[in-house]
């Protein structure tokens, strides 16, 4: 390949004629490396060396060549003056730098002062190698021509410390573990304060700037109520079917409402913070469960208001009614989350996801007996969607929660669906399964998180 | 004796690049047979162990796999082979401004990123004054970070992750932010911590910083180690490299002789 450089092909130096007045510069011949080019060190400052590991370089030289061209090699020189910087040059400098001769090379400089060097090293293999190529080779075939050169690093040995992994004992292994160590839910809970904070994050991120704040978290249930309450209550007449029907309606709501929140945020739990992922290692399952619990601090009031109405309607709870209640927020929590942590994994590789989650809200929020009783399935549909319409975990949950907040205060006429309870307890210990699936995917997939996002 | 600090053994990583992500994208390149993706290792069975104390940098032009090494180090990702082994607390300075919220004020900012970095409530309390003062963003404190000119961004970031106490650090680039004076007062800051024996892994491009800072130097190309030893023989091998880019990059026109500029720039 014809180089084009305005100097010779194997001239190292920069092609600036302006810093270089004076033609060659008065170390050795530039392309002519000599063989213990490699392992000569720069001078070490007593001052800046850590000195922890390192013993002062034994066999310190002074540079040759005049540093000053050092300056243009750095965008910026440090304000004070440090050690001046060895610069390129020096690898051509004449061989009056012996390797300094360590038992190994330089690069395994040991801290035991027993490895003082006293006669020079014969040449290793070390010596030879990284001569990367001159701009002209490199420029014939780039980088990667040079990169052959055998590994210049022996594993040292003796007393010192050990450089190659192969050569690590498991006595020097104790202790060490993955960076990633773990993580899995139990790490989330082992990091509640991180939790808590991400929490408040979202929600004070969420709000900030708008005047109403954590206002508009009432906002979208109220307005979906009244539209819910007047269209099918009022004008399609189930109001009149279904006794007490703001409080059938709304008790179904908290729930739906919880979990499609914390569906629709998990699913994005992870994607939304990209930033964080790619760059910064947390325990990632930390992520969904911010999400159910902002979730869930957006359900508590909803859950107060619950009870303010139902009390106005002449509510009063039952202890089987308030069990059951508490079977189906175990239900819709697990459920929940399991099912967010598999679409949380799931759209980091195919954001297709977040479509078709955003459209299953939809589905879930008709799908069960929230707003219409569930006779009507049972009325106008075969049998065997009536049993898949039943086998919904979330059919079950929203069902006991009317029976907690809502069936008591009525006249007790309503006929819940069959088998309520079991059915509830075997969905419960599904979506216990549930959970522990979405745990092992998430955690298996998060491995490649950071290279997809 | 203590053990290593950091033990990376025989790691790669190859990563896929995909062409196509959509059907639509993949049926066209599948009918015009294009490859629908390709490979390329990152990291080639790459090596190393670090022990207290130790600073080391890394080096190489940009895609010779030194950032992944270090998310690898941070445990952001995970090798395909090999493995990465750590002791003690790390903290990466990778790109320092990613737990930033922008919505966040800065105070607000201080304790989630510090706890992200996984200091706890009471350690954030004792160190914050000292964030803060460092950083010298005291007086936009309960701003939101948005409003934030870039460099005080970068300030309070570097501010938060340089005071959480870590066994292991790790530095990205991070020293490019910043005007001379608070750039100087970062530098302290790492040469204070490394005078405390923790062990530092930097990767920059500002090769008379690191020869300065840096104890070891590691020199990377094409994924592979190809040097580890003295920071300034790491330093000149760099410098080499760059020219040779350089070279190829200006090379095709051949340029009669004199009379060409070529950009200053690092990397």
């Amino acid at each position: 390949m014809v180089v084009s450089s305005p100097r010779t092909p194997d001239d190292p130096y920069p092609r600036r004629e302006e810093f270089i007045p004076g033609g060659p510069p008065p170390s050795g011949p530039p392309s002519d490396p000599v063989p213990g080019h490699g392992r000569h060190s720069r001078p070490q400052d007593p001052e800046s060396d850590p000195g922890i590991l390192f013993a002062p370089d034994p066999a310190p030289f002074t540079h040759p060549t005049p540093p000053t061209r050092a300056s243009f090699e750095t965008p910026m020189p440090p304000l004070e003056a440090p050690p001046e910087p060895p610069t390129a040059y020096d690898r051509y400098a004449p061989a009056a730098f012996e390797p300094p001769a360590g038992p190994r090379d330089a690069s395994l400089r040991d801290a035991s002062p027993s490895n003082e060097p006293s006669q020079p090293a014969p040449p290793s293999p070390a010596a030879a190698v990284p001569q990367p190529a001159p701009p002209s080779l490199a420029a014939a075939a780039p980088p990667v021509s040079p990169a052959v050169a055998p590994e210049p690093l022996a594993p040292a040995q003796g007393g010192g410390l050990v450089r190659d992994p192969a050569l690590l004992t498991a006595d020097d292994l104790a202790g060490m573990r993955p960076p990633e160590a773990g993580g899995g839910l139990e790490q989330v809970f082992r990091r509640r304060y991180l939790l808590r904070l991400l929490v408040r994050r979202e929600l004070k991120a969420r709000y900030k700037g708008s005047l109403l704040g954590l206002g508009w978290s009432y906002v979208r249930p109220a307005v979906h109520f009244g539209v819910y309450f007047y269209i099918v209550g009022v004008f399609l007449g189930v109001n009149k079917s279904v006794e007490d029907f703001p409080i059938y309606l709304f008790s179904g709501m908290v729930l739906v409402n919880l979990f499609t929140e914390t569906l629709h945020s998990c699913t994005r739990s992870v994607t939304g913070n990209a930033p964080l992922v790619r760059k910064v290692f947390l325990p990632r399952e930390m992520f969904p469960a911010a999400s159910l619990l902002v979730s869930l601090v957006h359900f508590l009031p909803g859950l107060g208001i619950l009870f303010g109405g139902a009390i106005a309607y002449g509510w009063r709870p039952t202890p089987d009614g308030l069990f059951g209640a508490a079977i189906a927020f175990a239900l819709v929590v697990s459920f929940g989350l399991g099912l967010g942590l598999i679409c949380a994994a799931v759209n980091v590789f195919f954001r297709d996801l977040e479509q078709v989650v955003d459209i299953l809200m939809i589905v879930i929020t008709w799908s069960v007996p929230m707003i219409y009783p569930w006779m009507h399935v049972r009325s106008k549909a075969p049998h065997w969607v009536l049993d898949l319409y039943l086998a919904n975990p979330l059919v079950s949950a929203v069902s006991l929660f009317q029976r907690a907040f809502w069936y008591p205060g009525t006249t007790r006429t309503f006929v819940f669906p069959p088998h309520m309870l079991d059915r509830a307890s075997f969905s419960l210990a599904a979506s216990l399964l549930v959970l522990a699936f979405g745990q092992f995917l998430f955690a298996r997939a998060q491995r490649r998180f950071a290279e997809e996002l | 004796m203590t053990g290593p600090s950091i033990v990376i053994d025989s790691v790669s990583k190859r990563f896929t690049l995909r062409h196509a992500r959509s059907i639509k994208e993949m049926t066209v390149r599948a009918f015009r047979r294009q490859s629908l993706s390709e490979t390329f290792n990152a990291l080639d069975d790459v090596s190393m162990v670090v022990y207290p104390g130790e600073t080391v940098a890394l080096m190489g032009l940009n895609g010779s796999g030194k950032s992944t090494l270090l998310k690898m180090m941070s445990g952001v990702m995970r090798p395909d082979t090999g493995r990465v082994l750590v002791g003690g607390r790390v903290a990466g300075l990778i790109d320092v401004g990613a737990g930033l919220h922008p919505e966040l004020t800065g105070r607000e900012n201080v304790y989630l990123n510090a706890a992200i970095l996984g200091m706890g409530d009471r350690e954030t309390k004792e160190r914050f004054e000292e964030i803060v003062e460092f950083s010298g963003v005291g007086r936009f404190l309960d701003n939101q970070v948005k409003f934030y000119s870039s460099g005080m961004f970068m300030r309070l970031a570097f501010s938060i992750a340089a005071h959480t106490e870590p066994d292991i650090f790790l530095i990205d680039e991070v020293l490019a932010v910043g005007d001379p004076p608070f750039r100087e007062k970062c530098l302290d800051r790492i040469r204070e911590l490394r005078g405390e024996g923790r062990t530092m892994v930097i990767v920059a491009h500002d090769i008379a910083m690191l020869t300065e800072l840096c104890d070891r130097g590691v020199m990377m190309r094409a994924g592979r180690k190809i040097f580890d030893g003295d920071v300034a023989e790491a330093g000149a091998m760099w410098r080499t490299d760059r020219r040779s880019r350089r070279a190829l990059v200006d090379a095709p026109p051949a340029a009669p002789a004199g009379g060409r500029k070529e950009g200053q720039g690092v990397g």
